[in-house]
């Protein structure tokens, strides 16, 4: 019987090495598709915990404004009603004295009380924000700062701004809270100019002459409480949408803008 | 088959090993680990490719260079997927190289000599399959890019397992095919050269999309 001719080997060899190089080949494709389907999906369970932790972040910060309203609340209410009512008894009591100077020092100190807990009520939950909206909220706590502090504390606005959603305006006015305290407290400076402005997108500037500071160094600390003001600041920062610029080019100072869509 | 078509496809080859191990060298201090690999393992072929023709030209046995060149080749790819594996399975490469080298050399020695070592050939593209089977699956569980035309290992892996899937069918059958042919293996050897043909051209766009990745200064992960 005679052999397979050179053809027919040729052909047997042709078939199974095209064989073979489809097998590789369906391999590679399989594995590319294989892998962009994988990596699609991972990327939408990425996107998926981000909605998540968003709204988590949303509803921890949510739940931290109404515990300091209610605290303010009650502050104001019902301690500070207290207050007012004990210096009511207080001055009565001090007409019935034949020497009504010697509450005088107690009369003065619960007023500093009563003022301190309206003070602290207004930090909590400021009404400026809710009766005027931001620009004056902002204008207000600058204005206090200044009073209680030695810094001195400008405040600039620069065009018209249109009053945003309570919520997103509280954020704002929490996140200019924290970078005004920041600088008061830990900048040296002695100037402090705080900007809004809005073309179109709303811009906080808080800028200082004191020592400067390095965002990065401050995000990294790893010490118990550190770094908890920028990383509140940058948490709203994220579910407002916005930017926080560092500004890192400058002899002195610090620079500090917050960039809010409309 | 003519004998001149043959020599025409066969020269194909070191014309393209040439520009691999330009393509693989230039750069070199900024090059990752596995092109020079690659560029070494093509500098090897150029180098049994010329002293075949040497040993050829002086009437000697030619299947020495070709038969040391499988188990030097082996072992280079060894490395590599060792590399690309994020040197991950040690012990299993240090086991798989050493036993091959053994293999090899008993092969040379005393099983088919002098002959064309297709044993150490078969068991070679085997073990590179596998390893190309398995750096698809880490590759698959790791999802390390977005990407995967932009990583050089994947083309150089695609590569292999197109050479390997189709040598290992050839080296099999080498055996019958010599008996059959009568040794006019002027097919069975074209059919290998474009095998080689296909997984330099691959290669090539590895090494292009290395040099690519170079330029454009993107980061790849290391264990790519």
């Amino acid at each position: 019987m005679a052999g397979p001719s050179e053809y027919q080997v040729a052909l047997l060899i042709a078939i199974g090495t095209v064989g073979m190089l489809v097998l590789a080949i369906a391999i590679i494709l399989f594995m590319v598709f294989y892998q962009k389907k994988m990596i699609q999906e991972q990327l939408n369970r990425q996107k998926l915990e981000m909605v998540y932790q968003q709204k988590m972040m949303e509803a921890a910060l949510e739940s931290q404004e109404e515990e300091r309203r209610r605290v303010a609340g009650d502050l104001h209410d019902s301690v500070g009603g207290m207050l007012s009512a004990i210096r009511v008894g207080l001055i009565t009591m001090s007409r019935q004295l034949p020497n009504p100077q010697l509450l005088e020092q107690q009369k003065k100190m619960l007023d500093d009380t009563i003022s301190s807990v309206r003070s602290i009520s207004r930090d909590l939950m400021p009404a400026t924000l809710d009766k005027f909206g931001l620009v004056q909220a902002v204008k207000e706590l600058c204005e206090q700062f200044q009073q209680t502090s030695l810094v001195t504390v400008h405040f600039h606005e620069r065009g018209e701004v249109v009053p945003l959603v309570k919520v997103k305006e509280l954020m704002i006015f929490r996140i200019a809270q924290e970078l005004i305290t920041n600088a008061v407290k830990h900048s040296n400076a002695t100037a402090i100019n705080v900007f809004i402005r809005e073309s179109d997108h709303l811009e906080l500037i808080v800028e200082d002459n004191g020592i400067g500071f390095d965002a990065e160094a401050k995000r990294n600390e790893t010490k118990p409480g550190k770094g908890l003001g920028l990383f509140n600041i940058e948490n709203r920062v994220r579910l407002l949408r916005a930017s926080l610029e560092y500004d890192k080019i400058r002899d002195r100072g610090s620079k500090i803008t917050l960039t809010v869509p409309l | 088959m003519t004998f001149k078509l043959y020599q025409q496809i066969g020269e194909v080859g070191p014309a393209l090993s040439i520009v691999i191990v330009m393509m693989s060298f230039f750069r070199y201090s900024v090059r990752d680990v596995k092109s020079k690999l690659v560029g070494l393992f093509h500098f090897l072929s150029l180098a049994t490719y010329g002293s075949v023709a040497t040993l050829d030209l002086r009437g000697m046995e030619v299947n020495i260079p070709q038969n040391i060149y499988a188990i030097a080749n082996f072992i280079i790819l060894i490395v590599v997927y060792y590399h690309a594996l994020n040197k991950r399975y040690r012990n299993f490469y240090l086991v798989v190289g050493i036993g091959f080298l053994t293999f090899g050399l008993f092969n040379i020695l005393f099983w088919q000599r002098m002959n064309f070592n297709t044993y150490t050939m078969t068991v070679g593209s085997f073990i590179v399959v596998i390893n190309c089977i398995l750096y698809w699956y880490r590759l698959m569980i790791d999802l390390p890019v977005q990407q995967l035309q932009r990583v050089p290992m994947f083309w150089f892996n695609s590569a292999f397992l197109i050479y390997n899937a189709g040598a290992l069918f050839l080296f099999l059958f080498t055996e019958y095919l010599v008996k059959v042919l009568h040794n006019n293996l002027l097919i069975y050897w074209t059919f290998h050269n474009i095998l080689i043909f296909v997984q330099q051209l691959v290669i090539i766009i590895g090494l292009w999309q290395d040099l690519r990745n170079i330029k454009s200064r993107s980061s790849l992960p290391s264990a790519l």
